[in-house]
């Protein structure tokens, strides 16, 4: 019996979601953060979308947010020319780092000691953690505003995308490019799978897979409308995107083909994520909401409940919520 | 049943093309732009009535997938991260020690704190008291050292309160210091 999708929807934001990003798999479960233009980024537990807390301090649209693997910390971005550090367990500012321009992006390594930003000022800064009050290490190369900026290959290296159209590989130590890609249309995101080293980007309405270290192309997907984001699975069987027809699709890694759309977001899609696990994945809109999607649709996973039709119809079906029927075009 | 549905629709569509060709060619242009909407609404309407009882054309045998619940939304009037969650009393360092078995020394180490505190507090109220009115050097921020006769300082200490300010434009007749600004200030007893 086929199974129709239920998104999960998160709401709570005021505004347009711009950036998400899930932490590590943590004994208590793993998390996301939402950045949103309403300047209140939010943390929430990743498999139910619960929400846990509300980081208050930025005093304008936060552009870009991140956690650290084990869910202690969190980073975000703002148009307030600052990026600040938080604790994510009691949700206490802990860092303000102050910045000449807007900030659109900013990543943990892996060991949480340092951090990376970028932004509007067009240049790259490393800030070691341990010593906050030093000055950051600045990498400048790009002639335009940085969108996102990613550590790779084990936190020596670094990726990143930016307005003037190419993505940029440079060495941490040496603060040299080592490797540039030049695109014809600007880079909507960019994601790096450090396992299997792939680096997944999306500009038009392409999608292109690319190795890491190399940056040698391996793949491109060409999808029905301009997509905004795009997220391989864990273990490389399916990615989905999402863009400007307020929809998300699933293919096929391997054959390219179009496995799924699912519509339920009223507005464009700005970012989306798998979960560490594979399980599901979330996305993020323009109409303020983040919606939690299954991969394996049907499963008993978080708040799904896999449920045989014989016991929708038994007494014990009012414990179940169930989504009242939509109107598919 | 579900094909002479579909013969209705289509009957009535085909009347409203024809009703907005007829009315195309009299150019009545307002009753035209009403009507080009209509056959868009009749159809919107009879899609509605569809969903309500049969199934689609396209979308058959499929079930939703239920959930136990809808996620958890914030709450009006709180930041959040729950102090007696599990991970914040895991990962949160406390002040007060948590073990049983000190509870009892714990205890009186902190009644001592507190009335260490307490002494403390008491001899830095009776210093400000000592300093009304006498004049007194306050070691400021950027090795501004300035002198004043000293009045009072608010309930919080945030300002005090002094006369005669001697600063470097000329002698301040009352003047308030913001306490953050002062490193030290020190005076005759």
């Amino acid at each position: 019996m086929a199974m129709r999708q239920t998104p999960l929807t998160c709401s709570g934001h005021t505004r347009p979601v711009v950036d998400l990003a899930f932490s590590g798999i943590t004994p208590y479960g793993y998390f996301l953060i939402s950045a949103c233009k309403d300047g209140k980024p939010m943390l929430r537990q990743g498999d139910t979308g619960d929400w846990i807390g509300t980081f208050l301090g930025h005093k304008g649209a936060v552009w870009g947010a991140t956690l650290n693997k084990e869910a202690t910390k969190a980073a975000t971005a703002a148009a307030d020319f600052t990026a600040k550090v938080w604790d994510a367990v009691t949700g206490d500012e802990v860092l303000t780092l102050a910045h000449k321009h807007i900030v659109k992006s900013v990543n943990f390594t892996q060991d949480s000691n340092c951090l990376l930003t970028g932004g509007n000022d067009k240049v790259l800064r490393i800030y070691d953690l341990g010593k906050p009050e030093a000055e950051p290490q600045e990498i400048a190369g790009h002639t335009s505003a940085i969108k996102k900026a990613l550590w790779c290959n084990n936190d020596q290296q670094i990726l990143s995308a930016a307005d003037d159209k190419t993505i940029r590989l440079w060495d941490k130590n040496t603060k040299e490019a080592v490797k540039s890609l030049s695109f014809d249309a600007s880079v909507s995101s960019m994601e790096y799978i450090p396992d299997g080293e792939v680096l997944v980007i999306t500009y038009g309405r392409t999608i292109a897979f690319y190795k890491a270290h190399s940056l040698d192309l391996i793949k491109t997907v060409d999808a029905p409308a301009s997509i905004h984001s795009a997220s391989l699975h864990p273990d490389k069987d399916f990615f989905v995107a999402g863009g400007d027809d307020f929809k998300l699709y699933k293919y096929d890694y391997t054959t390219k083909e179009e496995m799924e759309s699912y519509k339920g977001h009223f507005g464009p899609i700005h970012c989306v994520r798998f979960s560490p696990d594979g399980e599901l994945y979330a996305s993020g809109s323009e109409d303020g909401t983040l919606r939690l999607w299954q991969t394996a649709v049907g499963k008993t996973y978080g708040l799904w409940k896999c449920v045989l039709p014989e016991e929708l119809s038994s007494e014990n079906s009012e414990v179940l919520y169930c989504p009242p029927a939509e109107i598919k075009a | 049943m579900e094909s002479s549905k579909e013969q209705h629709l289509f009957e009535t569509e085909t009347c409203l093309i024809i009703l907005n060709v007829a009315f195309d060619q009299y150019n009545a242009s307002l009753l035209n732009y009403f009507f080009s909407f209509l056959p868009r609404l009749m159809t919107f309407i009879l899609e509605i009535k569809r969903s309500s009882g049969l199934r689609f054309r396209r979308v058959l045998n499929e079930t939703p997938v239920s959930v136990l619940r809808l996620p958890r939304g914030p709450e009006p009037n709180s930041r959040g991260f729950d102090p007696t969650s599990p991970r914040f009393i895991a990962l949160c360092p406390t002040t007060l020690p948590s073990s049983s078995s000190s509870s009892s020394s714990s205890g009186s180490a902190d009644e001592e704190e507190q009335r260490l505190r307490a002494e403390l507090r008491e001899r830095f109220l009776r210093t400000l008291l000592l300093m009304t009115g006498k004049r007194v050097r306050f070691d400021m921020h950027e090795h501004v050292r300035v002198h004043a006769r000293f009045g009072a300082s608010d309930i919080d200490v945030l300002n005090l309160q002094v006369c005669d300010l001697e600063t470097p434009l000329g002698v301040q007749r009352e003047a308030l210091l913001r306490s953050q600004d002062v490193i030290a200030c020190s005076f005759e007893v």
